[in-house]
């Protein structure tokens, strides 16, 4: 195993429908993905790269191949372990923020850690808020925010459990031309500082410029 | 292993097998001195109740043809006891020989029981002992695989057989392999940079070195007219000052890329630091007659490394005149966002195809159509720009407008 790899998809295969209707969403897709580097997906709608991100993240079984993370063959785990595995090695940033609406900001971070029973470093995760900029939206509710203040929640949240990778689909899709350089330009740096793997989706080649590493999806393979 | 641990059983086998002796033999000891008990009290109560003699002595002598020592084994004993204690009272002695086998059994259960607690306790320590042996041994192999210049594998914990500090340790040894990757590669980058660098620096000097000689051939040649001289010497002097102005561009980027410099932030004013980045520019622009613009309400303290961050404007800046036509604006617009600092220029100029907003930022690429039209450049401005950037912590990307031109948005964190 080469530990510098951090993230290996092997013939990676899911197919949607039947027949007429099927769609090859990832068609035998083989990756590696260098720790600490800043990868971009890109591709059109529809090219399957919001299914490859959902496989990575096993959040979605593959019909065919392996998603080893860490050496870690995530699909031969339980669904139990795999969920454990994804709290504590993945982080997730989604277009849509999905943060708790009945949570205020401070609990949305550390829900993530009272799932596993890890113990909330109270000054870590406000050193994270600080960089982040909501040191002082801590007890702020979600609908209270702006797009912006929430997305960078939802990075914040993603850092806390201190994962090796993570994974963004799409994280400015719902934001102004500012907001968006400044989300990526802290998500870039936290990535940057914490050592972390960043894979991020993206059809905007605004934001794929900033990446390390553009790979391209089309019809489900890389091109 | 399992020679040790056999013999381990063996030795609790023994010490149980000699309880159970022991036990035994006390047990059987204390029920004969009972017994005799029996006797002796049978004995005292004749001689204090000389009136019941013939009845106690009319009972033995039912069974008279036995030995008293082997009448005290018998039921018949118990039976006269009884009889006496029935018929006038005397309560002599608890019945316990029925019990007897009990209390054995018991006894030898407890004794079994505590064995194996006993064991079984040793059993884990050793067991204890034993992985905690393995660990250490797996800890060791691993350091010297390290120093080997292997990372690849390290002690993984099981989930739940291993204890807290035991995971915490292979952690750690994992993210310290992890480290040693990581140095070992970069080591392994920097040295493959360094001689694409010396490979790509001596491609670029070749081209203006290629016609400084060729004029300078030329000038030697003789059968010149002083005019024709005179041009060439021209040409020669415009070559040197392209060669020295390359030479400036190559000095700061192998420096920087060898990390001779390092990029030190400090607060500072940002607007002094554009102020300096157009001044640079300004006299290019106004040959062209490109009017810079800089949209920024007061002043903001950054922290930033001035002299490359000028550097890095300067060269955003003078990409944005080289390829903008004459009467065009650039427009240079500072926005507070709430942790970085949003620095735009834009132009008016030719754009950037789509295919090449990737590739602006590496190494001497230069576009096809800046390439045409402009012949000089190194295609190193934006790649030295996004290694400032980036390692004040900022970011850089380009971004085609509507119309026409190009937008640069850059961010510096505050």
């Amino acid at each position: 195993m080469d530990t510098n790899i951090i993230l290996q998809l092997e013939n990676l295969v899911k197919y949607y429908g039947s027949g007429e209707n099927l769609v090859r969403a990832v068609d035998h897709t083989s990756l590696e993905v260098e720790r600490g580097r800043f990868t971009a997906i890109v591709g059109r709608s529809g090219s399957g790269k919001s299914t490859l991100l959902h496989l990575i993240g096993g959040l979605d079984r593959p019909d065919e191949g392996r998603v080893l993370i860490d050496g870690t063959d995530i699909f031969a785990l339980k669904d139990e372990r795999l969920a454990q595995f994804r709290r504590k090695k993945i982080g997730f940033v989604f277009q849509d923020y999905n943060l708790i609406a009945s949570l205020n900001v401070w609990e949305n971070l550390v829900l993530p850690l009272g799932l596993d029973n890890r113990r909330v470093d109270v000054a870590e995760v406000n050193a994270i808020l600080q960089k982040i900029g909501l040191e002082d939206k801590k007890n702020a509710m979600p609908n209270v925010l702006s797009g912006g203040q929430k997305q960078r929640t939802a990075i914040a949240r993603a850092l806390v459990s201190k994962p090796a990778i993570i994974l963004a689909d799409e994280p400015t899709g719902n934001l102004d031309s500012q907001t968006e350089m400044e989300v990526m330009s802290l998500l870039k740096n936290c990535v940057q500082e914490f050592g972390q793997t960043l894979v991020m989706i993206t059809h905007d080649e605004t934001i794929a410029q900033m990446a390390d590493r553009i790979i391209e999806i089309e019809d489900g393979k890389v091109v | 292993m399992d020679g040790k641990s056999d013999k381990k059983l063996t030795k609790y086998f023994a010490a149980y097998f000699a309880f159970a002796v022991l036990f035994s033999v006390f047990l059987f000891l204390m029920e004969s001195h009972h017994q005799a008990g029996v006797l002796q009290r049978e004995l005292l109560l004749l001689a204090g109740h000389p009136e019941l003699e013939a009845e106690i002595i009319g009972l033995w002598e039912t069974y008279d043809n036995r030995e008293l020592a082997a009448l005290m084994q018998e039921q018949g004993l118990d039976a006269a006891v009884d009889t006496i204690a029935e018929k006038y009272g005397y309560r002599m002695w608890f019945g316990a020989d029925g019990t007897f086998w009990i209390f054995w059994c018991a006894g030898m259960f407890i004794g079994a029981a505590v064995t194996a607690v006993w064991g079984g306790l040793a059993w884990r320590r050793q067991h204890k002992k034993d992985c905690f042996e393995e660990q250490l041994g797996q800890v060791c192999g691993c350091l010297l695989q390290f120093q080997r210049g292997e990372f690849g594998e390290i002690p993984t914990a099981q989930a739940g057989s291993a204890s807290e500090e035991w995971m915490r340790l292979c952690e750690r040894l994992r993210e310290l392999g992890i480290y040693f990757v990581q140095l070992k590669k970069r080591l392994h980058d920097e040295e493959e940079s360094m001689k694409a660098l010396i490979t790509d620096i001596s491609h670029q000097l070749k081209t203006p070195l290629a016609s400084l000689r060729i004029s300078y051939e030329l000038m030697t040649g003789g059968e010149l007219t002083t005019q024709e001289r005179q041009e060439f010497q021209i040409q020669g002097e415009k070559e040197l000052q392209k060669l020295e102005a390359l030479l400036d561009e190559l000095v700061n980027l192998s420096r920087l890329e060898t990390h001779m410099i390092t990029i030190k932030p400090a607060a500072a004013s940002l607007k002094e630091t554009i102020a300096e980045a157009v001044g640079q520019v300004y006299m290019k622009a106004r040959s062209k007659e490109i009017a810079i613009g800089v949209e920024m309400e007061g002043d903001i303290v950054v922290c930033h490394d001035v002299k490359w961050t000028v550097e890095a404007f300067a060269n955003v800046l003078e990409n944005a005149v080289k390829y903008s036509g004459t009467h065009t604006a650039v427009t240079l617009r500072v926005t507070l966002l709430a942790k970085n600092v949003l620095i735009e220029v834009e132009d008016e100029g030719m754009g950037i195809a789509k295919e090449e907003l990737a590739k602006i930022y590496q190494r001497f690429y230069r576009g096809e159509r800046a390439r045409e039209l402009v012949k000089e450049g190194a295609g190193v401005g934006l790649y030295l720009t996004r290694m400032i950037m980036e390692r004040q912590g900022g970011t850089i990307s380009a971004k085609r407008r509507a119309q026409r031109g190009t937008v640069f948005k850059m961010t510096l964190p505050r």
